[in-house]
């Protein structure tokens, strides 16, 4: 007898539990219901690659009633999205800050994507070591950016902020001179490659364990044979 | 007489036999206005509301409240309804009373989350709470005070809380 009504009281809180679903279509923040003007829609561009793209393909303004409900079996984004899923008005990208965004995306691309990210600015290389012009490679060059991050997969977006030391060298064998511009979009694709990694990691990674983890998935993006012959190295702000 | 039907005519015991003594039954209705936090902004909520109470000679109370909510319209997708029932149980003196108690709101409202904006219809399970303090014989001041769990399928507001407070004047009325 006990245990029924347990079972009857644990059925009926079950199907109080919270249920939703969008009526009709929906559209971004920042656009109004039934908007019909192309030029305001989102931009859907072909690539979400390195910062700098410039956003092409066509215009929405709004999402149909599909796509602004979920199917109930979404599952977390291990891989990369697909490259025409970038996402590029949907938030400030001043170049500052990485802009996780979960829902909106999901809705738009089926998966979640980085709106804003890193760009090669913030990112300023200062000599530490001069180049002697000895051996194959020289000198050492270093930015210590404090890099912005912002999550916003639940009721609240947080943000936090990471320093880091992203530290190359001034010549390598492989490439030669490297300019601070170069290190600078380098250091970029690797801090927005790592970043991805790490925001779609399964379990959400909460902030102060994100800035712990961040060098160590950036040393592991550098290992990408595009970059591997750099010789370059992040540590936190204080390592290098 | 088995424990779980001693617990059974116990319940039904103090259910039924709330309304009956001492100072009967209370009715009240006001209008209040609020606001309302369901996604990324805060909102006006104007609020009809109404209730009605069972109050024993010791202070217990029984209500059932209800509250509608209209919430005025963004981005052209028009106004909202938010609609809440309360069971609660509290307190009563002779110029005010508590509760507080589980809800239920149904709500059909245009709204924005992190990224997108629609309307969302939907169930939400919560908990209320209410004060009232009668100031001048029948007319009084309410504050109300909710919270629900809007999360479901709609990508537009896919998990979280509303929060909403609200208040205004009441009027009660005491059948003989």
């Amino acid at each position: 007898m006990e245990s029924k009504l347990r079972i009857a009281t644990i059925a009926i809180l079950a199907s109080a539990a919270g249920c939703n679903f969008t009526q009709g279509d929906c559209y971004p923040v920042g656009q109004t219901a039934g908007s019909g003007d192309p030029g305001g829609g989102v931009i859907v561009s072909t690539g979400s690659g390195p910062s700098g793209d410039a956003p092409q393909g066509q215009a929405r303004s709004s999402l149909s009633q599909a796509q602004c409900n979920s199917s109930g079996n979404d599952t977390p984004v291990q891989a990369a999205p697909p490259a025409s899923c970038s996402i590029s008005d949907w938030g400030p990208t001043d170049g500052t800050t990485y802009d996780y965004c979960d829902t909106g995306c999901m809705a738009q691309c089926g998966s979640a994507l980085a709106i804003g990210t890193f760009t090669p600015s913030i990112f300023k290389f200062v000599t530490t070591i001069p180049d002697d012009g000895q051996d194959d490679a020289g000198g050492w060059q270093v930015a210590r950016p404090t890099l912005s991050f912002k999550r916003w997969t639940r009721l609240l977006p947080e943000t936090w902020t990471c320093d880091i030391a992203f530290g190359i060298p001034l010549r390598t064998q492989v490439y030669g001179i490297i300019s601070p511009e170069y290190a600078s979009s380098v250091a970029a694709d690797i801090a927005n490659q790592a970043t991805f990694y790490l925001m779609h990691h399964p379990d959400e990674i909460s902030p102060a364990a994100f800035c712990i983890l961040l060098p160590g998935a950036m040393t592991q993006a550098l290992k990408n044979p595009v970059y591997k012959s750099l010789g370059a190295r992040v540590t936190n702000k204080g390592g290098q | 007489m088995s424990r779980p039907r001693t617990r059974a005519v116990l319940i039904v015991l103090v259910l039924l036999g709330l309304p009956t003594p001492a100072r009967a039954v209370e009715i009240s209705t006001g209008v209040s206005l609020g606001g309302i936090l369901a996604g990324r902004a805060p909102r006006l909520a104007v609020t009809p509301q109404g209730g009605i109470a069972w109050t024993t000679s010791g202070g217990f109370l029984l209500a059932v409240h209800e509250m509608i909510s209209i919430l005025p319209p963004i981005n052209n997708d028009g106004i909202g309804v938010y609609e809440q029932t309360a069971v609660v149980v509290g307190y009563a003196a002779e110029t005010r009373n508590f509760s507080v108690g589980p809800s239920l709101s149904i709500y059909s409202m245009p709204a924005c989350g992190a990224k997108l904006c629609g309307r969302v219809v939907g169930l939400a399970p919560g908990a209320h709470a209410q004060v009232n303090v009668y100031l001048y014989g029948r007319l009084g001041v309410s504050v109300n005070a909710t919270v629900d769990w809007v999360g479901g399928r709609s990508m537009v507001l896919p998990g979280g809380v509303a929060a909403m407070v609200i208040a205004g004047p009441v009027l009660r009325w005491m059948p003989e």
